[in-house]
């Protein structure tokens, strides 16, 4: 009796400690596993409430795929199905060969209270799953874990998915996998941009910083498809915000980009620029922001109405905004005058010829409009 | 102290009665060293304060993480600095918060992300694609949207791993730590030339005219507010 109680307590301790998805415990699973591991894929698939695309007897083909810690606190394994595409195939001793597509996966997530507990907790995961499968391998990949909470939660984001995407902000992008994470990462911000979710925007905001500071040159012109309005889809002022500063940003990194080359961009920028520098848009929170960043961006892409945008922001916008406009340009130009290359100093000297760099100041100290 | 402005544009609020205004800057002490200014940020609130009394406001701050005006809690402000902001100033102090405040959420997670000691400021990048700025480094890029630069950055006196553990009292860790030694941007061992909060409200004990007028070269004992002649023997008067 004793034994039994006792036994029945460490489960339930455990079980406390190891969740999956917030419902299945992962050692529960490798439990299933054990007990009939010529259909593990179907045990996942009964454990997990998961759809199985394609139940494969193989048991090789289930892989733990990778083991990733995150801010040292919480480790995350990740078990995915080779027969629909793992992260990586990875050779007898571990090592990874090749990425490819992940298409279908589980994914486990082990909270622990400790690294060392983690560790322990992982360590135990994989040799049981190598005991079970005696040609599984495992390895240790963060970036691609990432990826995989991302595709997993890019439809009904998890917590898990919005996770990753906040660390792959503050992660550089590896060479090989950096033209899939763009496209996950658009995938995402499609999505959801429409979200009522204040958390889930902020992460379409952090994936649109991503994403725009990552795309080569030649895509930028499809930062503009981030801003459309698609059937009844309302853009929320943050999107067009992000989006308004990364096209700044990368405009003042890369002097060469102008308004011609990207034409449906610089004519949204001035959409936007025109509509919230009006007096009765530019005083509300996020959209004077928006204006802002709205407005250089069409000065700084030399867009062809860049005259008469400076001409309308002094007349009709608030002193303080067009004297902000003002600050901010005169900032740039110091930034690109530093750069001392030949472009750089052809866009000082479309700024320098702008009436907002030029009227400025006059307007600050009581000149035109104030 | 110098310019034209009679009134006190920098106090402390043991040794004064005083009025601080919304986004105007506000300084908290270390406990390690005395008028040593070892945090600032901007009011969120107007208040009077009474020589000698406790001074709590809310501020907007870079913690980190950065202190958000909505969740802003009161906190204990031992010296003020204004530079007699108008309500366009606010205007424009309110755009740039605006235009960051979303990416600081994304970041809440992640302190140590949000933060950078040298340079003041770091601007996003195709690798961290957020900005990161210092405590004083957060106040000083907002006044420079007004068109205001407190303190010549390319000119900041050198201060050594003693002082810069009164500002950062995780420094003996941080520099222990390769990884968060270049995030922070301490990479190179000092002395460094790092923004102090001290410098900013050097800068405007000068006067409202002048703050706007004149760009502030700091001392090196313009960590402390205002200067201890006897504790630091290589300071001169602000």
């Amino acid at each position: 009796m004793s034994t039994s109680s006792s036994k029945g307590g460490r489960n339930k301790r455990r079980s406390r400690k190891v969740s999956i998805y917030g419902r299945i415990r992962a050692t529960q699973l490798i439990e299933q596993k054990a007990a009939i591991p010529k259909t593990l894929a179907a045990q996942a698939y009964l454990g997990s409430g998961m759809r199985i695309v394609e139940e494969d007897p193989a048991i090789a083909n289930i892989v733990l795929q990778s083991v990733v810690r995150k801010q040292g606190q919480r480790v995350q394994v990740v078990v995915a199905d080779k027969t629909q595409g793992v992260g990586a195939i990875i050779d007898s001793a571990g090592r990874k060969i090749k990425a490819v597509r992940v298409r279908s996966f589980w994914r486990r997530a082990i909270n622990a209270s400790s690294p060392k507990i983690a560790d322990r907790k992982v360590q135990s995961l994989r040799s049981r799953l190598e005991q079970l499968v005696p040609n599984i391998a495992t390895h240790a990949s963060g970036f691609e874990s990432l990826l995989d909470c991302l595709r997993f939660g890019l439809n009904a984001p998890t917590s898990q998915a919005i996770d990753a995407v906040l660390e792959i902000q503050t992660t550089p992008i590896p060479e090989d996998v950096l033209e899939e994470t763009i496209q996950l990462l658009v995938s995402f911000i499609k999505k959801h941009r429409g979200t009522n979710s204040q958390k889930l925007l902020i992460t379409v905001g952090a994936a649109i910083r991503k994403v725009l500071l990552n795309l080569p040159e030649v895509d930028l012109g499809f930062s503009v498809d981030l801003i459309k309005s698609e059937g009844s889809l309302a853009v929320p002022i943050g999107v067009e915000l992000e989006v308004a500063k990364m096209v700044v940003q990368r405009v003042v990194e890369d002097p060469s980009i102008t308004a011609s080359q990207f034409p449906e961009l610089a004519d949204a920028m001035l959409c936007n620029a025109k509509l919230y520098s009006t007096a009765k848009m530019v005083n509300r929170e996020f959209y004077n922001a928006t204006a802002l960043n709205s407005v250089l961006a069409c000065l700084l892409m030399r867009h062809t109405e860049s005259r008469s945008l400076c001409t309308e922001v002094v007349r009709y916008s608030p002193s303080w905004f067009s004297r902000l406009c003002s600050n901010r340009l005169k900032r740039i130009r110091t930034e690109l005058i530093a750069k001392n290359d030949s472009i750089a100093q052809e866009l000082v000297k479309h700024l320098t010829s702008l009436p907002l760099v030029t009227d400025g100041d006059q307007k600050v100290h009581g000149g035109i409009g104030s | 102290m110098s310019g034209g402005n009679t009134n006190q544009s920098a106090q402390r609020v043991s040794t004064s009665d005083g009025n601080v205004g919304v986004y105007d800057a506000v300084g908290i002490d270390s406990e390690k060293g005395k008028w040593f200014i070892r945090h600032v940020g901007m009011s969120l609130e107007e208040v009077d304060f009474v020589k000698g009394k406790p001074l709590q406001l809310r501020m907007v701050d870079m913690g980190p993480p950065l202190g958000l005006p909505e969740s802003a809690s009161p906190q204990n402000v031992d010296v003020v600095g204004n530079a007699n902001l108008s309500s366009d100033d606010a205007s424009i102090i309110n755009t740039f918060i605006c235009e960051q405040i979303e990416e600081y959420k994304s970041l809440k997670s992640g302190r140590k992300e949000q933060y950078v000691v040298l340079p003041h400021f770091v601007k996003s990048d195709s690798r961290v694609s957020a900005r990161r700025y210092s405590c004083a480094g957060f106040v000083f890029e907002c006044y420079m949207d007004l068109g205001i630069t407190l303190v010549d950055v390319d000119a900041l006196p050198n201060v050594d791993e003693s002082i810069l553990s009164i500002v950062y009292p995780l420094l003996p860790r941080i520099l222990k730590d390769r990884e968060w030694r270049l995030h922070v941007g301490l990479a190179e061992d000092g002395p460094w030339q790092v923004l102090l909060p001290g410098y900013l409200f050097h800068s405007l004990s000068r006067g409202a005219d002048q703050i706007r007028q004149a760009t502030y070269q700091p001392k090196p004992g313009d960590k402390c507010f205002p200067i201890i002649e006897s504790t630091d023997p290589s300071a001169s008067s602000a």
